[in-house]
């Protein structure tokens, strides 16, 4: 068989995708590893539903501000950042121990279809466990307070799409760390908590080289920081974060595409 | 369908029902609803306001009132609005529909407290807060603020602040969006910013709230008093006033066509201390009335007033007549050209 017939033989690259998405994201979406990563990001939920029946006695805080604080400091700041490493990291190596791998590969497919299958399903899987559950938190804080559900339903549609955009650029950049090493949750684990973690909070320009700087500066009704993080803490207009969030998301995006294009994967019987 | 198409599908409709409702509940629900005569963008005004007062600029200058006695001099002229043409350059007839006033009381400070001169403590003035709504923009407003007043400008948020450039005060104009300005001292300004973020406000005020809400609607000015400030106005205004029992709560609204007409609504500590309250009032009108012999208007003013209680509230109704106004400014006017010794048609002569 030459060269020519089996470039002919390959599937276009959209309908290649959508079967990899399908395929993908059975094997993704009922699992117990998305089971536990929902009941961590239902969390807020429960917390607010405490709140709302047994509310502190002077509570300086309005449910607004409350959510203020979950969105930015639980979900972007931490929690998604913690599930796109997850599921990014393991995007290629799931598909190899399950032998999906095995199966895509032997099919007439392009590996930048079977790439970017697996991501868009790693993208449905996310937010289909994230979106619920910062719809119902706000629900839940928000609903029959003095400002009421409808006070911040703007600043809720602007916070999903921060938190698509967070996880479609952690994810993108732990797909890369996913394809390049063969263990990369510690060093995702590394790079969560000791870079992002410490130097978003550093002075001067340092906040410009992590990603939680322009995410964080996605929501605007972020509560004040405190502390050290009150002096020093940047932030970034929102045009200027989306554009730095999702350069960066494409750029690792590509990289991992590249690289999985020309890794050599052997699949063990 | 298999088990992940239920799953998205599931999540997808949580999420949409949810969004959904938020918006609906945006529309119609109460994060748009005014509190009364005070217009939604206006509830960031703080919650620990004393009073709040305001104007329906629109129905002022449209009035019949207006056009017979809205001129320099005038009775009818409104200071505040004056005071909002000199600084902003916007004219209230052309370029403003609504105006909020909030008065937070002051926190009183030992060391700045002004000395006494006269054995009376005074106190620091109180922080209004004015919030405009009209027909302007920045660019507008920034071509009518006059020369002397020119500020510094700031962007922030999507809101402009001007603050005062000469370090004279602490003044601020922050325009919200076209059509909105709030203005008053910077930390007021400040407050009213973060509550609009933070969707702090009037809302978190009860008492206000229930004030608010007790304004007839559609009047043309009206103002409500929480006990903080009412209390201090009565011990300081001293004479009979000071003798009054502690008045809790004020309620008072009016329109001024066809005749100018005033109901106000005192609520007092007690029944005994609102039938002392209407006493007093009911003994200003006898006293109205004994001098209809030298001024005829004063007796038709005393039969205006309506004074009566209800436990412990006492509800106080005038009405004028525009032509009661129209005698009382000529019978004034003869007043003043007879103590000045001018003859009543001299000034028409000159």
């Amino acid at each position: 068989m030459t060269s020519e017939t089996l470039s002919l033989a390959t599937r276009p690259l959209w309908p290649a995708t959508k079967d990899v998405l399908l395929i993908s994201i059975e094997r993704m979406l009922p699992r117990p590893r998305s089971f536990w990563v929902f009941l961590l990001l239902s969390l807020p939920v429960a917390f607010g539903a405490l709140l709302r029946i047994y509310p502190p006695p002077g509570l300086p805080l309005t449910g607004f501000e409350l959510y203020g604080m979950v969105i930015a400091l639980f979900f972007v700041r931490n929690l998604l950042p913690l599930v796109a490493l997850l599921f990014g990291s393991a995007l290629i190596s799931d598909a190899v121990d399950s032998k999906t791998l095995t199966y895509f590969l032997t099919r007439p497919i392009s590996r930048l279809s079977i790439f970017l299958g697996e991501f868009l399903a790693y993208l449905v899987t996310v937010l289909t466990l994230t979106v619920p559950c910062v719809v119902v938190t706000y629900l839940v804080l928000c609903a029959a307070t003095p400002q009421g559900a409808g006070f911040g339903a703007p600043d809720l549609v602007q916070d999903l799409a921060a938190c698509a955009l967070t996880l479609f650029t952690y994810g993108a950049v732990f797909a890369l760390l996913g394809v390049s090493l063969k263990r990369p949750l510690i060093p995702g684990l590394l790079f969560l908590f000791v870079w992002e973690g410490f130097v978003a909070n550093f002075p001067g320009d340092a906040p410009n080289y992590t990603l939680t700087a322009y995410a964080r500066s996605l929501i605007r009704h972020r509560p004040a920081e405190e502390g050290l993080a009150e002096l020093f803490s940047k932030f970034f207009g929102v045009g200027e974060s989306v554009l730095v969030l999702g350069f960066v998301g494409v750029v690792s995006l590509a990289l991992a595409i590249w690289i999985f294009s020309r890794r050599e994967y052997v699949i063990s019987s | 369908m298999n088990r992940s198409r239920r799953l998205i599908l599931t999540a997808a409709a949580v999420s949409a029902l949810g969004i959904t409702f938020s918006f609906s509940a945006r529309v119609t629900g109460t994060a748009r609803a005014a509190v009364g005569p005070v217009p939604p963008e206006a509830l960031a005004l703080p919650a620990d306001s004393a009073v709040v007062m305001g104007f329906d600029v629109r129905a002022l200058t449209g009035s019949q009132f207006y056009a017979k006695f809205g001129g320099e001099g005038e009775p009818g002229r409104v200071e505040a609005l004056a005071e909002i043409e000199r600084k902003t350059g916007l004219n209230p007839a052309r370029d403003i529909d609504s105006v909020v006033v909030a008065v937070r009381p002051q926190t009183e400070d030992p060391k700045s407290a002004e000395p006494a001169l006269d054995g009376v403590r005074r106190h620091r003035p109180e922080n209004a807060l004015v919030f405009v709504t009209g027909r302007f923009d920045a660019a507008r407003l920034e071509a009518s603020i006059p020369e002397t007043g020119k500020a510094s400008k700031e962007r922030r948020d999507g809101v402009t602040i001007y603050r005062e450039a000469s370090g004279k005060s602490n003044g601020a104009v922050a325009l919200l969006d076209a059509g909105i300005l709030v203005a008053g001292d910077t930390a007021s300004v400040d407050t009213f910013l973060a509550n609009r973020a933070s969707g702090r406000g009037i809302r978190d005020n009860a008492a206000l709230v229930s004030l608010l809400e007790s304004v007839e609607p559609g009047s043309t000015f009206w103002a409500v008093g929480g006990p903080s400030v009412l209390s201090r106005v009565t011990s300081e205004i001293g004479g009979p006033a000071a003798n009054l029992p502690a008045i809790k709560q004020v309620v008072a609204y009016g329109h001024l066509d066809p005749e100018v007409g005033m109901t106000a609504t005192a609520e007092a500590a007690d029944a005994k201390s609102a039938t002392k309250i209407a006493d007093v009032l009911r003994g200003f009108s006898a006293l109205l009335s004994l001098q209809a012999g030298q001024k005829a208007e004063l007796a038709q003013i005393a039969d205006s007033i309506s004074v009566a209680t209800e436990d412990d509230k006492v509800h106080v109704k005038a009405t004028i007549t525009h032509e009661l106004i129209d005698s009382l400014k000529k019978s004034a006017g003869s007043h003043v050209r007879t103590h000045k010794g001018v003859a009543p048609d001299e000034n028409e002569i000159q």
